[in-house]
C-alpha cells in the first residue's frame, strides 16, 4: 500500500544532502526565517543532529503553526503564500526529508506507477501545532478533499481544517425522541388500551409511573445510535487505508485525497513539501 | 517531572495570574519525561507480553473465588431459595443487598467518564478507562443477583414486556421494580457502548502495533477501522460530549430507580422521600472506594505510577471525603426526621438499628462511612498510598454494611412485633457474597491482559505537547546513534 521502502531510500538520499532546495514556513510576520541557513552548511548526515540544529529548525515552525493556527485572517494566510512563493531559493532545514517528485512516480522495483492507483499523499509531522498550520494551509489552497491524522484530537483542527459544527447532536436528538414515544406509546398501549387494570388504586392513565421508562427509552436508543451513526459518519466499519502505523502512535499526517477534483500528483507533492514536514509521502493502491 | 517531585500545590510563578492574584500551574498530570510514543508503550506492553507472575498470583484465587460463586449460583438455582437465609419477614437478603453494593459500585467509573468530564477535570483521563470497565464488570455481577433472587432464573424475560399468550399478559409499569428492569439494562447497555467509544481508538493503537497477523486481525476488526483522521475525531468528540450528557441523568437515575424500590414501600426505614439522593451519593463514595483499590492495585501491578500519579490518588480521597460527608448528612437526616416525625414505627426503628440485634452491622456502617474517611482531611493522609488503600477497603465493607443496614434491619423488626425475625448468613450466603468478588475480579484481571487499561489518546491530550515532542525528537536521536 506505501511505498515506504522507496521513501526509505529516498529519505536516506536526501539526508546525506542537506543542501537540497525546499521551502520554509513563513514566520508570524509573514516572512520566512532563514535560520536553516546557519546549519546547512554544516556537515550534518542524517540522523546524526546536535540540538542545536533541531531547535534552528524547529523555532521557525512553530511560530509559523502559531500564527497559522490562531490568526483566522485570510489575508494574513494570503500574504504568508505569496512569500512562500517567491522564497524558492530557501534552504532545506537538515533533518527534514523532502521526496522527490520525479522520483516516486516509480515503485521500489523500479516500474512506473500508473496515476490512478494513487490514492493520496501525505505530508508528516511531529507535532500537532505543526499539523494544525499544515490543515489551515491546506485549507486555504485549492484542496477540499483532505484530512487531518492524529493520535489524538488536536485542539482547533476544526477551524484549521474549516469545519463546522458536527452534526451528531441532531442525531442524539432525533434518536432520543423515537426512544421517548416508542416509550409513550408502548406504556400507555400496554397499560391503557391493551388490558386496562387497576393496580395499587392507579388510573388506566398513570402517566407518572411511566416517565422512568419514558426517560431510560429515551437515553438508551439515542446514546446507542449516537454510537453507531458516529463510527459510520467517521468512515468506520470498512478496510482502512493507513497511511503510517506510527498515526496511531506518534505521528500527524496531512492526507489530500486522489480523489479530489484538484489532484494532481505532482502539484500536491510539490504543496506537501513546502510545508516542510518530516516526510512526504505517496500512498498507493495494493503496492 | 518525576513522581517524587510532586507536591500537590499549585506551582507559583512571577507575575499576575489572567484574572489577578498570583500567577500559578497545575502540576503536570503526567510525570516522568515522557514522549507521546513512551506513552503508547508502558501502556500498551502489558497487553504485549506473557502475563507476570504477580498477575497470576491475583488471577488464580480469584478464579478459585469465581468457581464458588458458580457453585452458589448452582446451589440456589438447583435446590431452590432456601439454601440461603432468606426467611419472612426477611425476604430481601443477600441478593439484594449484593445487588445494590455492586450496581453502586458502578456509578463511580460513570461519574469519572461522564461527569468528570463535562467538568472538563484532566485527571480523570488516567482513570476513567479501568473505572469504565469497573462499571461494566459490576453490573455484570450486579445483574445476577436479581434474577436469582426471582428464584426462577429461567423466566427472567418475563421482566420484559413481551408478547405472550396469557391475555397478553403485560408487565406493570406502576411499580418500580419494573423501572428498575429498565435502568439496569439500559445503564449496563450504555455504559458498554460509552466504554467501547473510548476504546476504540486505542485498539487501534494496538492493531498497528501489532506484529501476529491474527493479533493484527482481531484488533484490526475490534478497531472498527479507526484511522484517527480529523473528519473522524470531529464527530468522535462530539459524540462523547453527546453521550456523557445523557450519561450524567442516566447515572442519577439508576440509583434513584434503585432507591425508589425501598422508597415507595411502607416499612419504617425505607419509607422516605430522602433515599433517591442519598442513595446515589452513597453510590458515588463506594464507587471511589472501588476505584481507589483498583487503582492502587493496577499502577503497582503494571507500573503506571507516572500515569495515575499521587496527585490522582489525592484527587480521588478529596472526592471519597466529600461524598463521605454527604453521605454522613442523609445518615444524620435520617435519625431526625425519624424523631421529629413523632411516628412511633420510624422512631423504633432507629433505636433499633443502634441499640438491637444488629447494632454491630450500623457500628460498620457508620464507622466505615463516616468516622474513618475523616482522616482523609489530613495531606499527609491523602498521599499516603499504602493507608488509603486500606481506607479504600474498609469503605467498601463499610458501603455494603449501609445496605445490609437498611434492607435487613428495617424488614426484621416492622410495625408488628409477631412478625419479627432475624436473618442469619448461611453458606451459600457467603457463597453469593464472596464469590461475587471473584468473578468482579476475574473480568478485571482479564480486561486488564487484553485492552489498554489507560486510555493512551486522552492522556497525549493533556500532556505538555511541547515538551512531549521535544523528548520524543531527543530520544528517536538517541536511537539512531545506537
Amino acid at each position: 500500500m506505501v511505498d515506504e521502502k522507496k521513501d526509505k531510500e529516498v529519505n536516506e538520499e536526501e539526508n546525506q544532502t542537506p543542501d537540497e532546495a525546499s521551502e520554509q514556513l513563513p514566520d508570524t510576520d509573514g516572512t520566512v526565517d532563514a535560520t536553516g541557513e546557519d546549519i546547512s552548511g554544516e556537515d550534518v548526515s542524517g540522523e546524526d543532529i546536535t540540538p542545536e540544529d533541531v531547535s534552528g529548525e524547529t523555532v521557525p515552525l512553530s511560530e509559523s503553526e502559531e500564527a497559522a493556527s490562531a490568526e483566522e485572517e485570510v489575508a494574513e494566510e494570503e500574504v504568508a503564500e505569496e512569500e512562500v512563493a517567491e522564497e524558492e531559493a530557501a534552504p532545506v532545514a537538515a533533518a527534514v526529508a523532502a521526496d522527490d517528485a520525479d522520483n516516486v512516480s516509480y515503485d521500489s522495483a523500479g516500474h512506473g506507477i500508473s496515476e490512478h492507483r494513487v490514492q493520496g499523499v501525505a505530508a508528516l509531522f511531529d507535532h500537532p501545532k505543526h499539523l494544525l498550520a499544515a490543515a489551515a494551509l491546506t485549507r486555504d489552497s485549492v484542496y477540499e478533499d483532505f484530512d487531518a491524522f492524529s493520535p489524538f484530537p488536536v485542539h482547533g483542527m476544526d477551524d484549521a481544517m474549516g469545519l463546522g459544527r458536527s452534526w451528531i447532536p441532531w442525531v442524539t436528538m432525533a434518536a432520543a425522541l423515537v426512544g421517548f414515544f416508542s416509550a409513550v406509546a408502548m406504556q400507555f398501549g400496554m397499560m391503557t388500551f391493551d388490558w386496562p387494570q387497576i393496580i395499587g388504586g392507579k388510573s388506566f392513565a398513570p402517566w407518572p409511573s411511566f416517565v422512568p421508562v419514558m426517560f431510560e427509552l429515551s437515553v438508551l436508543i439515542g446514546g446507542v445510535t449516537t454510537v453507531i451513526v458516529m463510527f459510520k459518519a467517521a468512515g468506520c466499519f470498512k478496510k482502512p487505508v493507513i497511511i503510517d502505523p506510527r498515526i496511531t502512535d506518534d505521528r500527524f499526517a496531512l492526507w489530500i485525497s486522489a480523489d479530489d477534483k484538484n489532484f494532481e500528483l505532482d502539484e500536491a507533492l510539490e504543496f506537501l513539501e513546502k510545508m516542510n514536514p518530516l516526510e512526504v509521502r505517496k500512498v498507493v493502491k495494493d503496492a | 517531572m518525576n513522581n517524587s517531585d510532586l507536591t500537590g500545590f499549585p506551582h507559583y510563578h512571577e507575575g499576575d495570574g489572567p484574572f489577578g492574584g498570583a500567577k500559578a500551574t497545575r502540576e503536570p498530570l503526567v510525570v516522568g519525561n515522557k514522549s507521546y510514543a513512551d506513552v503508547t508503550n508502558d501502556i500498551a506492553q502489558h497487553l504485549e507480553r506473557f502475563p507476570t507472575k504477580l498477575w497470576w498470583l491475583l488471577f488464580i484465587p480469584s478464579f478459585l473465588l469465581l468457581l464458588v460463586f458458580l457453585a452458589g449460583l448452582g446451589a440456589t438455582t438447583s435446590v431452590g431459595m432456601g439454601v440461603v437465609g432468606l426467611n419472612s419477614p426477611v425476604g430481601w437478603g443477600v441478593f439484594i443487598v449484593t445487588f445494590v453494593f455492586w450496581i453502586g459500585i458502578g456509578h463511580a467509573g460513570t461519574l469519572i467518564s461522564a461527569i468528570l468530564f463535562l467538568f472538563n477535570q484532566g485527571w480523570r483521563t488516567a482513570i476513567n478507562r479501568s473505572a469504565e470497565a469497573m462499571t461494566i464488570f459490576a453490573v455484570m455481577v450486579a445483574g445476577i443477583f436479581p434474577l436469582m433472587h426471582t428464584g426462577r432464573p429461567w423466566f427472567a424475560y418475563w421482566l420484559f414486556p413481551l408478547p405472550n399468550g396469557r391475555g397478553p399478559l403485560w408487565v406493570n409499569f406502576n411499580s418500580p421494580l419494573l423501572w428498575d428492569v429498565f435502568a439496569v439494562s439500559t445503564y449496563a447497555t450504555i455504559s458498554v457502548f460509552f466504554w467501547y467509544t473510548g476504546l476504540v481508538p486505542d485498539l487501534a493503537t494496538i492493531r498497528d502495533r501489532a506484529k501476529h497477523p491474527i493479533r493484527k486481525k482481531i484488533y484490526g476488526l475490534m478497531s472498527l477501522g479507526w484511522t484517527g483522521g480529523n473528519r473522524a475525531w470531529r464527530h468522535y468528540e462530539m459524540a462523547y460530549l453527546m453521550l456523557a450528557g445523557i450519561a450524567t441523568p442516566l447515572v442519577l437515575s439508576v440509583h434513584t430507580i434503585v432507591s425508589f424500590d425501598f422508597a415507595v414501600s411502607v416499612i419504617p426505614g425505607w419509607h422516605t422521600t430522602i433515599f433517591p439522593p442519598y442513595f446515589v451519593a452513597g453510590a458515588i463514595f463506594s464507587g471511589f472506594g472501588m476505584v481507589l483499590t483498583l487503582a492502587i492495585v493496577l499502577r503497582a501491578v503494571f507500573n503506571l505510577k507516572d500515569y495515575i500519579t499521587i496527585n490522582h490518588i489525592e484527587l480521588c480521597c478529596k472526592i471519597l471525603l466529600l461524598t463521605s460527608m454527604v453521605v454522613s448528612i442523609a445518615y444524620a437526616t435520617e435519625f431526625f426526621i425519624a424523631y421529629y416525625s413523632g411516628t412511633t414505627g420510624e422512631r423504633f426503628h432507629f433505636a433499633n438499628r443502634l441499640f438491637g440485634p444488629y447494632w454491630w452491622a450500623s457500628v460498620l456502617m457508620y464507622g466505615n462511612n463516616c468516622v474513618l474517611p475523616q482522616i482523609l482531611w489530613f495531606k499527609k493522609v491523602r498521599r499516603n498510598v499504602a493507608l488509603i488503600f486500606v481506607l479504600s477497603i474498609c469503605v467498601n465493607i463499610g458501603m455494603w454494611f449501609e445496605r445490609y443496614v437498611i434492607f435487613v434491619v428495617s424488614l426484621h423488626r416492622d410495625y408488628l412485633p409477631s412478625s419479627w425475625g432475624i436473618y442469619d448468613f448461611k453458606p451459600v450466603d457467603f457463597m453469593l457474597l464472596y464469590g461475587s468478588f471473584g468473578m468482579f475480579l476475574v473480568l478485571f484481571l482479564l480486561f486488564c491482559r487484553v485492552l489498554p487499561t489507560i486510555t493512551i489518546f486522552e492522556i497525549k491530550h493533556v500532556m505538555n505537547h511541547d515538551e512531549a515532542v521535544e523528548i520524543g525528537r531527543s530520544q528517536s536521536k538517541e536511537a539512531a546513534r545506537g
